[in-house]
């Protein structure tokens, strides 16, 4: 039970490039910016878009394959698509809505509602059977619409940013619940989402996504210590640059340099700086032990939890944590020209390949 | 004179639009309009010939005319309904050159003089009609026959279950079909099962718009059908006869129509203009 898929296809604003392979058990999360091609991967492996080149193969079987002209239909697939808006058919009620996909299957009437009751039971809904879609709540509807999908005994999970829709307190309970889910689902799964804690604690392993190509796979703590992509370092609070390392120093593109650790390599590199690394100065702070010194300019200051995350322009840009007290007692304002400084030893650096 | 009382007293009295004055230039004409919509149908209440109505009605050309009408109305109903949803579904979903010109065409008999659709049917289904030699040929012949009022009927009225059903598929978008068809529901089962019963409210009410519209029939039916009293002669054609010979009868089959329509209008409670624009 693996999926096997390298597929291609142009849409109006952007052409979606990935090749990628899940195996049976797997759960891989698919991460990026809006528009970065998540849903449109999701519908081509669904089959409801087709791909103008490439393949897609499930378990050594052919789904899709653009050369040979062969293309299976979403209803030969068996996949279990969960959507970001459940689209639950609002005339059925829950018990309805998760038969469905078995009558399909050519499943009796009374055998479907049965087995369809078990899955309701199954994720504590046995009460809401009769009830319709417009009548549940964000998270129930979540639950039959998981139930819905995996009744049908799919051969591959789909799951379209599965928590968005839900409120916080919601959110944390299905997220547990849904690892669990997916781990007992004995295929591959493939969950899109733009939450961190999501893809850390659902996938196995992370492949994300920007401008319809593949930035980087890897295991999210992998991830989160070296990202490639400024998306993700937003995502995980780390300044990203990129730029040419020479002789330790890293020109970064866009203006400015970084002194980095003395054993970095030349040539292209990616360096990552941890806002709380950074230390501000009213004046130039002189000789010191940090060898990055330069001059800033604050451009925005917003609380992040129990720190100030200060925004300042450079060359380069960088965002720096500190506290609420230091941040009042320097005064800190947007417009405000100050120094900004970084230990070498802070920077760490990593070319774009071996991330 | 109007205008001015208006003037003086309205804002005090519409609290609902507080602001300023009443905007007179629209409230003119929009009386006249009541007036001009309103005065003719108490007309026909204020001349009714109240007293003999019921010697009227109970005349068995009214009976005829009467059961002749809603039978013709219900069958072009029911095959409105049957051809009807299929074409405003193709119409909606399906994809494919000349989508557009077939959306004029199908449409067009709402616009059309109903006289020109008659004659048009002539030239389909008349013995000099593109179907005429195949017709005779199978001894079937439809002009002057209720069958013809059926087909003249279905030809002006179905277009409004099409454009009423077209419009509240374009309104329900694709994401349950898709939904259903990653559930491996076909394209025939994700017909019947999602499609219909979601756009089934906007069905009825196309329906039933259809069936008011071959109530009234007129034109295409006396064009195509003729005006022979117990085949054809449906209560609008025996409403303009009538009027010729016994204008009292005339009246009355008008309050009966009046009374039919205003169930039909009652039955849809503003469900049609719903039924448009939820697209």
């Amino acid at each position: 039970m693996t999926l096997d898929a390298a597929v291609r296809l142009r849409q109006d604003s952007f052409t979606l490039d990935v090749s990628l392979a899940v195996a049976a058990h797997e759960v891989l999360v698919i991460l990026g910016p809006n528009g970065a091609g998540k849903s449109s991967l999701l519908r081509v492996l669904a089959g409801l878009v087709p791909i103008e080149e490439g393949r897609i193969e499930m378990d050594g079987e052919i789904w899709e394959d653009a050369a040979l002209g062969i293309r299976r239909p979403p209803q030969g697939r068996r996949v279990g698509v969960v959507f970001q808006d459940y689209r639950l058919f609002p005339h059925l009620s829950a018990l309805e809505n998760i038969a469905f996909g078995l009558r399909t299957g050519g499943m009796p009437r009374a055998a479907a509602r049965a087995t369809a009751g078990a899955w309701l039971a199954r994720a504590g809904l046995a009460e809401l059977a009769g009830r319709r879609p417009g009548t549940l709540s964000g998270g129930q509807a979540q639950r039959v619409a998981m139930a819905r999908a995996l009744a049908f005994e799919p051969a591959l999970m789909l799951l379209d940013e599965p928590l968005a829709a839900l409120d916080a307190g919601t959110r944390a309970a299905t997220r547990s619940e849904l690892r669990h889910q997916l781990t007992a689902f004995g295929g591959p799964s493939l969950v899109v989402t733009h939450d961190p804690i999501e893809a850390a604690t659902l996938g196995d392993r992370v492949l994300v996504l920007d401008d319809g190509k593949v930035a980087q796979t890897g295991r999210f703590t992998d991830l989160a210590r070296r990202p490639a992509t400024p998306y993700v370092a937003r995502l995980v609070g780390l300044n990203l640059y990129r730029g040419q390392v020479r002789g330790a120093v890293l020109h970064v593109d866009g203006g400015g340099t970084l002194a980095v650790p003395d054993r970095t390599a030349d040539g292209e590199s990616l360096a990552t700086i941890p806002p709380s690394a950074v230390t501000l100065h009213l004046e130039e702070p002189g000789r010191s032990s940090a060898r990055n010194q330069w001059a800033v300019l604050v451009e925005s200051i917003e609380p992040v939890g129990d720190r100030v995350r200060v925004a300042l322009a450079g060359p380069p840009a960088i965002h720096a944590d500190v506290t609420v007290e230091s941040a009042t007692t320097l005064g800190i304002r947007p417009g405000m020209r100050i120094w900004a400084s970084v230990k070498a030893v802070s920077v760490d650096a990593y070319s774009p390949s071996e991330r | 004179m109007i205008a001015g009382q208006r003037r003086g007293s309205a804002p005090k009295n519409r609290p609902g639009i507080g602001r300023g004055r009443l905007p007179v230039v629209l409230l003119v004409p929009a009386l006249v309009g009541l007036v001009f919509l309103g005065l003719p149908l108490l007309a026909v209440l204020i001349r009714a010939p109240w007293s003999s109505l019921g010697h009227l009605l109970s005349e068995q050309t009214v009976g005829q005319a009467l059961r002749l009408s809603l039978e013709t109305a219900a069958i072009a109903t029911a095959v409105s309904t049957l051809v009807g949803v299929p074409t405003a579904w193709v119409l909606a979903r399906l994809r494919f050159p000349g989508r557009r010109l077939l959306r004029t065409v199908v449409t067009l008999p709402l616009v059309l003089p109903p006289v020109v659709g008659g004659v048009a049917l002539l030239y389909v289904f008349g013995r000099k009609g593109i179907l005429g030699p195949l017709l005779a040929d199978l001894g079937i012949s439809i002009p002057f026959t209720t069958a013809g009022v059926v087909i003249a009927e279905t030809f002006v009225a179905m277009p409004f279950l099409v454009v009423t059903v077209e419009g509240a598929l374009i309104g329900q978008d694709e994401r349950f079909e898709e939904a259903a068809a990653t559930l491996g529901a076909g394209a025939w089962t994700t017909f019947r099962r999602v499609t219909l019963p979601l756009v089934a409210p906007s069905v009825g009410a196309g329906a039933v718009l259809c069936f008011a519209r071959a109530l009234g029939e007129f034109g295409a039916t006396i064009t195509f059908a003729g005006n022979l009293p117990g085949t054809t002669q449906t209560l609008p054609l025996a409403v303009y006869i009538g009027l010729e010979t016994n204008p009292n009868a005339a009246i009355a089959l008008s309050l009966l129509l009046l009374a039919v329509s205003l169930t039909i209008l009652f039955a849809l409670r503003g469900r049609w203009a719903g039924g448009m624009v939820r697209a």
